[in-house]
């Protein structure tokens, strides 16, 4: 039997994703908001009558004119013009079912395209669930193709769709008769098919909204959420972050007292132990700000939070729509930057796109909690405010604040600035699923630790390499370090970055914190550890507790300075070259951040040090 | 300098190496394709066991990679580089 082609299409956020994901078993990202998709995916399953099939999971669009360019990728998969991949056999065009409205003109559109269609009815359920009666078979008599309902979240969600794709192939719909007026033919369609009775949700949907949106109570509800989201990266992680750092100290130490002294132990008690261990740590803070965005994104808050924060981003010349791709930059940059896709104003995305490395990504966040957790008191402040989330709150303020900054002078440059509407789709609020949470915190988990065992395990690696060779002569003085390759760059790169209170140490650890922002605290660790001359110190592990008795507040602060704007990831770097083809824009983002970071680290040195 | 300082310090080496090699694949993938082809060749030669040369071999060819130069942020394997929006 030949495979089967087929093509996931439809406006956003009606569930296509999850489709992909219940009938492939891949763990796509899926969202309750528009544009969570921005690529193509691919993904492969066989049907219970043995068929197999290749399933493309397209970007939503709202028309096949496309406006942006993830748009263009449906436009073209569909039309069979996109580069290297022939037209779908089948296209299944899904709509959701407690927004027919919306999602029938678009399946209309589709139907003039005279390719095989089916319409996968999704969330029936929540349909069902609103009131709303759907005559299933007189729908699929007015549109002219076959009509199965689904739910994506349900394991047998897809049971009828599987059965279709099984049988005979659906033919091709008859066209419509030129200049039909579409909108006109969804509410006809509406009126004889769907009957609905007045939804209690709607009306709740209505009473959360006159809050979430209003003009006064709408921020303040956003500050406070986005307030307790990093007091509780402090409060809630310290006792599992505890357990991991006991954990550690006791491998460390089990392995020191295992292993006979030599270089290999060395290796692994400082380099591996102490660096990528050091790192772990910091699983538990990850997780917990993960969790909270993770809610957010479920329950349809966050397209709200966009609509709200509209007018703070025309000021700074961006609209509502640069706010999704900058929120996913909190967890890492790249996909932000991909998620610009979104936007349809070119300047808009080249500004957002050189604005997204100064949201703080989670691989700064060790380096922000290993420095607060070191150097700001452990107190609280009012009785309930814990100080460090206070100090973690205000480096993710100040560094969003940058960024509108940056926007508004990039966009003041720009001579053809022109005013863009926020148009967007408020997603209906959702309970989120435990199973979806717990899978995306699984997903997170893996991410990080995979992170951890690759890339950070082999930096740390190199590091102890550089760092423990040559030895030193005969007679030398001081700690063997000094001595080694690392040492000597550390003390090569110091004039550049003494003026900000760094010290070579530091120097070194920015380094390897190329790669991965995060290896900057392993990396630290490492050095440290191998400095302390005694290689099973368990010093090494508290690093937190060491860095004081080295640093003062004020290098301390400046390194916080220096992070806030941290031009160093490659990978970032790599992204922005791929989504705006230009390497100028790739040195100006690299430029800028660069001084942005050295200006800041000086000048909150060089404060601190007057207090 | 006894045997197991001998040891420990071939064995600290080789993982220094090996990490060395990792990032060397990473930051130049061609390079790196053309040394795991040649090490393919000496595989062949040397009658080595077939799992080792088909990894050398698979290692040789290019792969979908993540386009992204390996943040892993986004979790995303099927982003080829190609795959993107036209420009």
């Amino acid at each position: 039997m030949t495979t089967l082609n087929i093509a996931l299409v439809g406006n956003p956020n009606c569930g296509k994703t999850a489709l992909f994901n219940l009938l492939t078993g891949s763990r796509q990202k899926v969202a309750n908001y528009a544009g969570a998709t921005v690529e193509r995916k691919e993904g492969w399953f066989t049907t219970p009558g043995g068929r197999r099939i290749r399933l493309l999971d397209l970007p939503g669009a709202y028309s096949l004119n496309a406006t942006s360019p993830d748009e263009a990728v449906t436009r073209d998969v569909c039309a069979g013009t996109y580069r290297g991949e022939a037209a779908p056999d089948l296209l299944v065009c899904v709509a959701d079912a407690t927004n027919l409205r919306l999602h029938l003109r678009f399946v209309l559109e589709m139907r003039a395209m005279g390719r095989p269609l089916v319409l996968a009815l999704n969330m029936i359920d929540a349909a069902r669930r609103n009131g709303m009666e759907i005559d299933l078979p007189r729908l699929q008599a007015e549109l002219g193709m076959v009509v199965i309902p689904t739910i994506g979240v349900r394991r047998d969600g897809a049971r009828e769709l599987l059965a279709e794709l099984d049988g005979t192939p659906p033919p091709v719909p008859a066209p419509l008769p030129e200049g039909t007026d579409l909108h006109a033919l969804v509410r006809q369609i509406l009126s004889d098919c769907v009957t609905q009775s007045s939804p209690l949700s709607d009306r709740i949907e209505e009473r959360l909204d006159r809050w979430v949106l209003h003009p006064v109570w709408g921020p303040v509800i956003l500050i406070v959420l986005l307030f307790f989201m990093f007091q509780a990266v402090f409060a809630w992680a310290q006792p599992l972050m505890d357990a991991i750092d006991a954990g550690m100290g006791m491998l460390g130490q089990k392995i020191g007292t295992l292993m006979p002294d030599g270089v290999l132990r060395s290796l692994i008690v400082d380099g591996v132990i102490a660096g990528a261990g050091s790192v772990v740590t910091f699983l538990p803070q990850i997780l917990i700000l993960f969790a909270w965005i993770l809610v957010l994104e479920e329950s349809g808050y966050l397209p709200r939070a966009a609509f709200l924060l509209d007018r703070l981003m025309s000021f700074a010349g961006l609209s509502g729509r640069s706010f999704i791709p900058l929120l996913s930059s909190f967890a890492c940059a790249v996909p932000g930057i991909m998620s610009t896709r979104t936007i349809q104003n070119p300047r808009d995305r080249l500004v957002t796109v050189l604005i997204a490395p100064l949201m703080t990504c989670s691989a700064r966040l060790p380096v922000y909690t290993l420095l607060i957790g070191a150097f700001i008191p452990h107190r609280n402040i009012a009785h309930f405010l814990n100080l460090q989330g206070l100090v973690l709150f205000g480096l993710y303020a100040v560094a969003i604040a940058s960024a509108l900054v940056v926007a508004r002078v990039l966009r003041w440059r720009n001579a053809d600035r022109q005013e863009a509407t926020l148009l967007m789709e408020l997603p209906a609020y959702r309970v989120p699923n435990p199973r979806d949470l717990a899978l995306g915190l699984w997903e997170r988990a893996r991410i990080f630790l995979l992170r951890v065992g690759t890339t950070i395990v082999s930096l740390t690696v190199m590091l102890w390499g550089l760092s423990s060779f040559p030895a030193p002569p005969a007679g030398a003085q001081g700690p063997a370090i000094d001595w080694s390759f690392a040492g000597r760059i550390g003390h090569l790169m110091l004039p550049v970055f003494a003026p900000l209170g760094f010290n070579w140490q530091i120097c070194v650890a920015l380094i390897p914190g190329l790669a991965a922002r995060e290896v900057a605290v392993g990396a630290l660790a490492t050095v440290y550890s191998l400095g302390s001359g005694t290689d099973t110190d368990q010093a090494a592990l508290q690093l937190g507790q060491m860095l004081p008795t080295h640093w003062g507040v004020p290098t301390a602060l400046s390194l916080l300075a220096w992070y806030v704007y941290a031009p160093q990831c490659v990978a970032t770097l790599a992204v922005i070259r791929r989504e705006t083809a230009s390497w100028r824009v790739v040195a100006i983002a690299a430029g800028y951040l660069f001084a942005l970071a050295y200006a800041a680290s000086f000048l909150t040195y060089h404060i601190a040090r007057m207090f | 300098m006894g045997p197991h300082h001998i040891i420990q310090t071939v064995l600290a080496c080789a993982m220094v190496l090996a990490c060395g090699l990792y990032w060397a694949g990473r930051l130049f993938p061609a390079a790196s394709r053309r040394g795991w082809s040649s090490m393919t060749a000496i595989l062949r030669g040397l009658h080595a066991p077939v799992g080792m040369i088909h990894y050398a071999d698979r290692r040789s060819r290019p792969r979908n990679r993540t386009g992204c130069g390996g943040c892993s942020g986004c979790a995303d394997r099927s982003c080829t580089p190609g795959a993107g929006p036209d420009r």
